[in-house]
């Protein structure tokens, strides 16, 4: 009993620091792609205004 | 861009904590759970077994030495039993039908004394024929000594058993306090460690999102220098931040990004100078605000808080784990255990009904996305049950005191639309409603929600779909689901 519910512990703490981790990569990876197209979207606003 | 200090592989595995109780438990198993001490159970039990048939069998040879007699008092013995049967069913009867009655006036009662008084007679004849057959018998003295010498044995045993069995059932009950414990310490670790990862992603999210909201505001106040003053304004902020929107695929920016749109909406409301309406948009723009700031990141997130949320609502013995890979399938599982080969006595269990709904539940909910169940309305709608898309979250209303299976079925519609394959869709669309509604709310000067309740009505909103056309579908496969389980459960198929 005692050793299943260690195991179930360890699968929890486990999956908790695969999530935390791919939680944080798509932080990452999210704001990156804003911080782009803002800069696109910019980019192109300027390109017209100068058209 | 700058990157973050630590990577997120770097993370070490936290020690579960060990406790004394472990030990103890541990102990119990170790000294009462191994195969010796069932073997022991088992060999008491057959000796007290053999011994009280032996006794019998003795006892009946020697009544049947007198075979008419011992058969009147087996005869005038069943008749005692039956009639006694009976004053006791009547008196229970009278009892329940006069609960506030005497126990003495209801023995009382002539009908039931009439009863009484026919027992009396028939118990009075057995315990004559009784004392006949004894007379007859006592001239077998050692035969009689043999049988008591049997029913000494046999009361020791019997004695030894019982002894074994409270020495186990004190240990057992021990062991289950002591496991209540253990298992409410088990979920203290897990909300810890559920805690303290959730602060650290929020607080990781925050800073980006943080200095996204800097370079919104930057472009937000330049287009309002710009502008000022100008009446079509707040439609080009809005249609800026539309635009931005649509380009993102994540819903944690289009959080952010919608957010801005109605604080530019905010903005551009305080510069007309209208102190009612700015008043309104702006607590409703407080209330979107809170649940931007609510909204999950990823879908693991999300699966991890479902599951805490969920815990709430759980059986205490289901509470096992938190993190059940198919939740649904583990209590279907427990419903199995409990009510296999029990069909009759489940239909008419309303334990079971419960069970069941609740597995039914639990399966559409995996199928469609997951979303949280919180209890309470939301801030801004204040007795009606909604679903907010960006938090994939449903807050029911908990007025009735219990969980409202149609206000979930309504609000799982919504998940429906925005977790299914064309979500990208439902959330352009939603933008399109929003606006819309908040147009109609100022053009004919109602507030947002009595704007809002006509979109239920408007075949081309959201609102419309999900209520009037698949919300009556998920009524139906929740009654389908259900006797598919059942069907499962007894192997009907």
């Amino acid at each position: 009993m005692n050793n299943a519910q260690d195991d179930n512990k360890r699968k929890f703490l486990k999956l908790m620091i695969e999530a935390k981790n791919s939680c944080l990569q798509e932080i990452d990876d999210v704001y990156t792609e804003a911080e782009k197209v803002i800069d696109t979207y910019l980019k192109d606003k300027k390109d017209q205004s100068k058209k | 861009m700058k990157m973050r200090e630590t990577s997120p592989k770097e993370e070490t595995e936290i020690e579960s904590p060990k406790s004394k109780l472990q030990i103890e438990v541990d102990y119990f198993y170790s000294k009462w759970q191994r195969k010796e001490t069932r073997e022991m159970w088992n060999k008491l039990n057959k000796e007290e077994d053999s011994l009280y048939e032996q006794y019998n069998s003795k006892q009946e040879s020697l009544y049947n030495k007198f075979p008419t007699e011992y058969q009147t008092m087996k005869f005038l013995e069943q008749e005692k039993d039956k009639l006694w049967s009976i004053f006791y069913d009547e008196r229970a009867r009278l009892e329940e039908k006069n609960p506030k009655a005497d126990p003495l006036d209801i023995v009382e009662t002539p009908s039931l004394d009439l009863l009484y008084q026919e027992y009396k007679k028939k118990r009075d004849k057995y315990d004559e024929s009784y004392t006949i057959l004894k007379h007859l018998i006592s001239n077998f003295p050692e035969e009689i000594q043999d049988i008591k010498l049997t029913r000494e044995k046999y009361m020791a045993a019997s004695d030894s058993r019982s002894g074994f069995w409270e020495k186990y059932s004190t240990a057992r009950d021990n062991f289950n306090n002591i496991y209540e414990e253990y298992e409410s310490l088990n979920k203290d670790w897990f909300e810890t460690i559920v805690n303290k990862f959730s602060l650290e992603i929020n607080k990781y999210r925050r800073i980006k999102e943080n200095n996204l909201k800097k370079r919104l505001n930057k472009i937000t106040n330049l287009n309002l220098e710009d502008q000022e003053g100008s009446k079509s304004l707040i439609a080009k902020q809005l249609f800026i931040m539309e635009e931005l929107a649509s380009q993102f695929k994540k819903w944690t920016i289009r959080t952010t990004v919608l957010t801005f749109s109605v604080l530019a909406l905010s903005w551009g409301i305080q510069k007309a100078k209208d102190e009612i309406k700015r008043e309104q948009v702006k607590s409703k723009i407080d209330n979107l605000y809170k649940y931007a700031e609510a909204a999950p990141l990823d879908s693991v997130t999300e699966i991890i808080l479902h599951d805490i949320a969920q815990d709430k609502e759980l059986p205490q013995k289901w509470r096992e784990f938190l993190a059940k890979e198919d939740s649904s399938e583990f209590f279907m599982n427990s419903l199995y255990e409990e009510y296999k080969n029990k069909k009759d006595e489940a239909m008419n269990d309303p334990d079971f009904e419960n069970k069941l709904n609740y597995i039914v539940l639990l399966r559409m909910n995996e199928k469609y996305g997951k979303p949280k169940v919180e209890y309470g309305t939301a801030p801004h709608f204040h007795d009606r049950a909604c679903y907010y898309q960006y938090a994939n979250t449903m807050h029911l209303p908990t007025y009735t005191g219990h969980f409202s299976l149609s206000d979930y079925l309504a609000e799982l519609s919504h998940a429906v639309q925005f977790k299914g394959p064309e979500s990208e869709k439902y959330f352009a669309w939603n933008n399109k409603d929003v606006l819309k509604t908040d147009s109609i709310s100022r053009k004919e000067k109602i507030s947002y929600d009595e704007a809002q309740l006509k979109e239920y009505s408007d075949t081309s909103t959201l609102e419309y779909e999900a209520h009037e056309i698949i919300e009556p579908k998920l009524v139906k496969e929740f009654k389908k689901t259900k006797e598919d389980i059942i069907d499962e459960l007894y192997n009907l198929k």
